[in-house]
């Protein structure tokens, strides 16, 4: 056989094999209604090449697609480059990564802070209040 | 945007559902088995289908073999095994790359073309997917083709 084309998928935290094509853009065609399916969040197609000097078979990605959830919305990357929907993808994350926990970290902790200031200076100067009290006390009287 | 309505979009659209259906079978497994086929597969896909199975010597038996391959060879093959298969044939075609779907456990789709008996030159896109439950036990194929005139 020719050059062929490894259709894979990302499940259980790894890239595995799931169908081989002879043909770039059926591969290519087969990844994106994969990922348009619904059931796969990432899906690459890799390229498979003979070295002819060593008779080894090396694998190139050409293509990649992957979906990720923003905001609520499921927003899908695709490229020929699998390393730039890589970094793209990483980036959207540690964007959604970043408004999460502002979100998680909005309103609530900072009254919790300013209440607990406010306790702690309440504390404070009651404390002061009663010492001087108790030194006026033993010393006027 | 692909084209759906070209012979070439046609043949791959086949390809890509007999795919589908293979995928739906297997679920969450690796593969699905012949038993989950049943004979013959599911009506819309079944006449351009076949299956081969292996039998106790080790050898590749069709056990199913669709009605437009069965008109391509002028008979029905099934029960016969795989080496009385003429490879110049649509279906020797379609068989051709098993070894390789054998080998890396996942369903290869291959096209290309060929000069049948009556010297027209055919063009062809097929699939071949794995069946078994722990081993390989058994191959569905489908192929389809179109006759083209060179000039």
């Amino acid at each position: 056989m020719g050059g062929l084309y490894e259709l894979q998928v990302f499940r259980d935290r790894a890239w595995q094999v799931d169908s081989v094509f002879d043909d770039k853009e059926l591969a290519i065609e087969e990844a994106r209604r994969m990922s348009e399916g619904g059931r796969q969040l990432a899906v690459r197609v890799l390229e498979e090449r003979i070295d002819p000097n060593t008779g080894r078979t090396a694998l190139r990605p050409v293509f990649r697609i992957s979906k990720i959830q923003r905001s609520g919305k499921t927003e899908i990357v695709e490229s020929q480059n699998d390393d730039a929907v890589e970094r793209r993808v990483e980036r959207m994350v540690q964007g959604e990564q970043v408004r999460r926990r502002n979100n998680r970290t909005g309103w609530l902790p900072t009254i919790v802070v300013r209440l607990a200031l406010l306790a702690v200076l309440i504390a404070a100067g009651s404390w002061a209040v009663a010492f001087v009290r108790a030194y006026l006390d033993r010393h006027l009287s | 945007m692909t084209d759906t309505t070209t012979p070439r979009a046609l043949e791959q659209r086949l390809v890509l559902r007999v795919l589908s259906y293979w995928r739906e079978l297997a679920g969450t497994r690796p593969m699905p088995t012949v038993y989950d086929i049943g004979n013959p597969p599911v009506d819309d896909i079944r006449e351009d289908c076949f299956i081969l199975e292996f039998v106790e010597s080790g050898e590749l038996v069709f056990r199913f073999v669709g009605a437009r391959q069965q008109a391509a060879l002028d008979s029905d093959p099934a029960g016969l095994p795989l080496s009385a298969l003429d490879e110049e044939t649509l279906l020797g075609r379609a068989v051709s790359y098993r070894d390789h779907v054998l080998e890396r456990k996942a369903p290869i789709s291959v096209g290309g073309q060929f000069i049948d008996a009556d010297g027209r030159t055919v063009l062809y896109r097929s699939i071949l997917l794995p069946l078994g439950k722990n081993a390989i036990t058994a191959l569905l194929g489908c192929v389809n083709s179109r006759t083209v005139v060179l000039e």
